[in-house]
């Protein structure tokens, strides 16, 4: 990548010089940033794109009247619960890999255990969330109504984008770091895996809390 | 824009029947009060069958509840 770009940099105008001078530094960062912070960069990209599309998907009207109380339903009640715990589950898994360091934290086994587990917590409170909804949305008697079902239909729109914005993160951070290496250490499949699945299944709940925010 | 065409009149029926509140008809209805509020409000379009049950709980027929708006006609 280097050698193309100092071959382009002698024979491109100036002004382009800039700009590829700026691309190298860019690139000079990306290798040597942390895991940590790779880990943070790949979940707050796949958020981005979950907030990017609730702004998109945002009401257009004006607000209801101060006087009009809007009850919360039990699916949004629900949403929020999953999401939630998820929040408090992910930030002790990212607080166990800043404490320790990744490297020992995956390292030792009782820390990877805990690691682990933790995001295994996330996995059942939003898998339980989804399993919950999969019953209420078969069942006509349930507690979803006609508006909530469609909501609950359109709520795994965001979801593709925000796994594939977090995997293009990962991707491309990962060749830029290692690309001198080579090599890819094998916890960093790991990450990329978990918050991968993470993305995914939160993305669920907060497809749900913007649907309400829509219709 | 389906949401600015389309009035209905559910408030001033709960009033006729007996003051009925919006959680008695979110429950008789089968659907939940939110959906009530944002009915009233005019923020949302019911389905056909929402439509139906609401007109049947009243006595009256559906255009007796909703009514496309004279604006957008």
């Amino acid at each position: 990548m280097y050698e193309i770009l100092d071959i382009k940099y002698k024979t491109i105008y100036s002004p382009f010089r800039y700009v590829l001078s700026a691309m190298q530094a860019l690139f000079t960062e990306i290798r040597t940033m942390t895991i940590v912070l790779w880990s943070v960069l790949a979940l707050g990209g796949g958020l981005l794109a979950l907030w990017l599309a609730g702004r998109r998907m945002k009401r257009q009207e004006p607000p209801l009247p101060a006087d009009i109380d809007l009850p919360v339903t039990p699916l949004q009640r629900i949403s929020r619960w999953g999401i939630g715990v998820s929040a408090v589950l992910a930030a002790a898994a990212a607080a166990l890999l800043l404490w320790n360091g990744a490297e020992t934290t995956f390292a030792s086994d009782p820390l990877r255990i805990t690691f682990t587990l933790l995001l295994v917590g996330i996995v059942a409170v939003v898998g339980g969330v989804g399993i919950w909804l999969r019953a209420q949305v078969g069942r006509s008697d349930g507690v979803l109504d006609e508006r909530d079902r469609a909501i609950v239909g359109r709520a795994p729109a965001a979801q593709a984008m925000a796994m594939l914005v977090t995997l293009a993160i990962w991707t491309i951070g990962l060749a830029e770091h290692f690309h001198d290496a080579g090599v890819v250490p094998v916890f960093y499949l790991y990450l990329v895996f978990w918050s991968v699945v993470v993305v995914d299944l939160v993305g669920l709940p907060v497809g749900i809390l913007m649907g309400y925010r829509r219709s | 824009m389906a949401k600015a065409e389309i009035k209905n009149h559910i408030r001033r029926l709960r009033f006729e029947h007996g003051e009925m509140t919006q959680q008695q008809l979110s429950e008789r209805v089968g659907c939940s009060r939110q959906t009530v509020v944002l009915l009233e409000q005019g923020r949302y379009v019911p389905s056909l069958s929402l439509a139906l049950k609401i007109a049947h709980l009243f006595g009256t027929d559906v255009e007796s509840v909703f009514e496309l708006d004279e604006d957008a006609r």
